[in-house]
């Protein structure tokens, strides 16, 4: 590397790696290429042991985060500390999201499954970038919104089913009753 | 080993009493230090002060498909012209006025009319003892008349500053983003979101004040000039820049800033009526600077307490002299936004494992 090379570089010390991260994370689809490099240059590096805590439910949220290596646990916890399960990101996906959304707190917990490398990015750096190349923003939140609508889908998906189960089972209550009553 | 033994400890009481020790040694170690790399630390900080300055200019560039490299390069080339330039052409006539205004102060010491009036003063509130007045007056007078004629020493001081400074603020403002992340991913992983959240907060809020005061530094000198070469004071323009320099202390700069003044039109025409004028020139300024200046230009004003401010300003007298006095300011209004960041963020993440 030359001295001039050195001396004017883009300050991006990015690894063509993190790069391709990039490109293969849904709500970083369909930007223009030399917005990747910049975007890359937000990405901080964390690495994580098994079930260590990544955030916790209550915490303020600025960042969200992409799993690059392992896969990740989100929970909740009531107050007498009994989890209920409620999603697992694999290699590739990404969660807290709702960290887009400025002063809302996490909605849940999220611990390492098993030994994890984060790539996080920050609100405040991804607006700052969003709001310099509002091209690209646009289609960040276009895909964040696709994302977004996937996932209510899904969770109406599963409601729907949840309440088909319940709906079934009071039915067979009802039977059950009725039958012990004639009996 | 005897575990019942009054000295025995559990393990983690143990480790966080070794852990305020370290905490304790790093603070011991940062304190001894100071005055040794005393020079050294100065500098970053002007540098810090100056990249700051910078910052938005070479952000600006980077806009037109320019690398950071580069348009930190041009903004510093720029610049560091515009100020050679400002050296060779503008400081040789500012350097006159204050020559003169010094050699106007030393063959003026407070002089027959003005004991006069102290010693009228002195009778009207008749538990002064004679002359104390004036005695005080001579003082503080021997005192700010050194400490100007300290400030070229300062400033010398300064010019050898000229070639480290702007090296470190170079690269300060390229690598903006690399030492954030380098500061961010060093800390340990439960404290990784509130680190990039304190160090965001800081340095926007840094960076604003510091613009926002040289903004408004800049405006008072220039209107201070204008006021009194309205009102017709000598030497306005080292003055004037005094005043807008003096501006940065909050409470007691307006006031310090419209000392210089007062004295040259005392001391020119020995006629107290003569000040009425200059001092209006001052209050308007102050109007200007509090109801369009502040509001607009240092948007969120750090507000110290007036006692802190007092207890600062005191405090870097006692090291720096004047010029201690005005950085001290926005010194401790950086450890204050630090202090009420870490604050916030420590009551607000739960920092479980």
């Amino acid at each position: 590397m030359g001295f001039l090379d050195w001396f004017f570089r883009t300050g991006s010390w990015v690894e063509e790696e993190t790069f391709q991260l990039l490109k293969n994370t849904p709500i970083f689809r369909d930007l223009r290429s030399s917005d990747y490099r910049k975007l890359a240059d937000l990405l901080h590096e964390s690495h994580y042991q098994e079930g260590e805590r990544v955030f916790s439910e209550g915490d303020p949220s600025s960042a969200i985060y992409i799993a690059r290596q392992g896969s990740v646990r989100l929970f909740r916890e009531d107050a007498t500390g009994n989890r209920v399960e409620l999603h697992t990101i694999s290699e590739g996906d990404f969660f807290g999201e709702l960290a887009l959304c400025r002063g809302i707190e996490r909605s849940s917990s999220a611990e390492a499954k098993t030994e994890l490398t984060l790539m996080g990015i920050f609100r405040q750096e991804l607006e700052e970038f969003i709001q310099k190349e509002p091209q690209s923003g646009l289609a960040i939140y276009r895909n964040i919104v696709q994302v977004l609508g996937q996932r209510l889908y899904n969770s109406n998906d599963q409601l729907e089913s949840i309440t088909t189960e319940l709906e079934m089972m009071r039915e067979m209550n009802e039977q059950q009753e009725a039958k012990s009553d004639s009996g | 080993m005897d575990s019942k033994s009054a000295l025995s400890l559990h393990p983690r009481t143990l480790m966080s009493v070794l852990r305020y020790a370290l905490v304790l040694g790093a603070v011991l170690l940062i304190l001894y230090s100071i005055p040794r790399v005393y020079h050294l630390l100065s500098m970053t900080i002007v540098a810090l002060l100056i990249s700051y300055l910078l910052n938005p200019p070479v952000t600006f560039l980077e806009q037109y498909k320019l690398t950071r490299g580069a348009s930190t390069t041009i903004v510093f080339v720029v610049i560091g012209l515009l100020a050679t330039w400002g050296i060779f052409e503008i400081s040789p006539f500012l350097w006159e006025q204050y020559e003169a205004l010094r050699a106007f102060l030393a063959n003026n010491k407070p002089n027959s009319i003005l004991e006069n009036y102290l010693r009228q003063l002195e009778r009207s509130f008749g538990f002064l003892p004679k002359g104390s007045l004036a005695g005080q007056v001579g003082v503080a007078y021997d005192w700010v008349f050194g400490q100007l004629s300290g400030i070229p020493q300062v400033l010398y001081l300064t010019l050898q500053y000229l070639i480290i400074v702007p090296f470190i603020a170079f690269f300060l403002t390229r690598d903006r983003r690399r030492i954030r992340r380098f500061v961010v991913q060093s800390v340990p992983n439960q404290f990784f979101e509130m680190m990039f959240d304190l160090y965001y907060k800081v340095d926007k809020k840094l960076g604003a004040y510091i613009r926002g005061i040289t903004i408004e530094s800049f405006i008072i000198a220039v209107l201070s000039i204008i006021g009194l070469w309205i009102v017709d004071v000598k030497y306005m323009f080292v003055i004037g820049i005094f005043a807008g320099v003096a501006n940065v202390i909050p409470y007691f700069g307006p006031v310090a800033g419209a000392i210089p003044a007062l004295v040259v039109k005392f001391l020119d025409h020995n006629d107290p009526y003569t000040l009425i004028p200059v001092a209006a020139v001052f209050l308007i300024i102050q109007l200007v600077d509090n109801v369009f200046l502040k509001p607009i230009v240092v948007a969120k004003t750090m507000d110290l307490h007036p006692l802190i401010v007092l207890i600062v300003v005191v405090a870097g007298g006692e090291l720096w002299g004047i010029l201690g006095m005005i950085v001290s300011i926005p010194i401790a209004s950086m450890f204050v936004v630090i202090l009420t960041e870490m604050n916030w963020a420590l009551n607000n993440y739960s920092f479980k494992r």
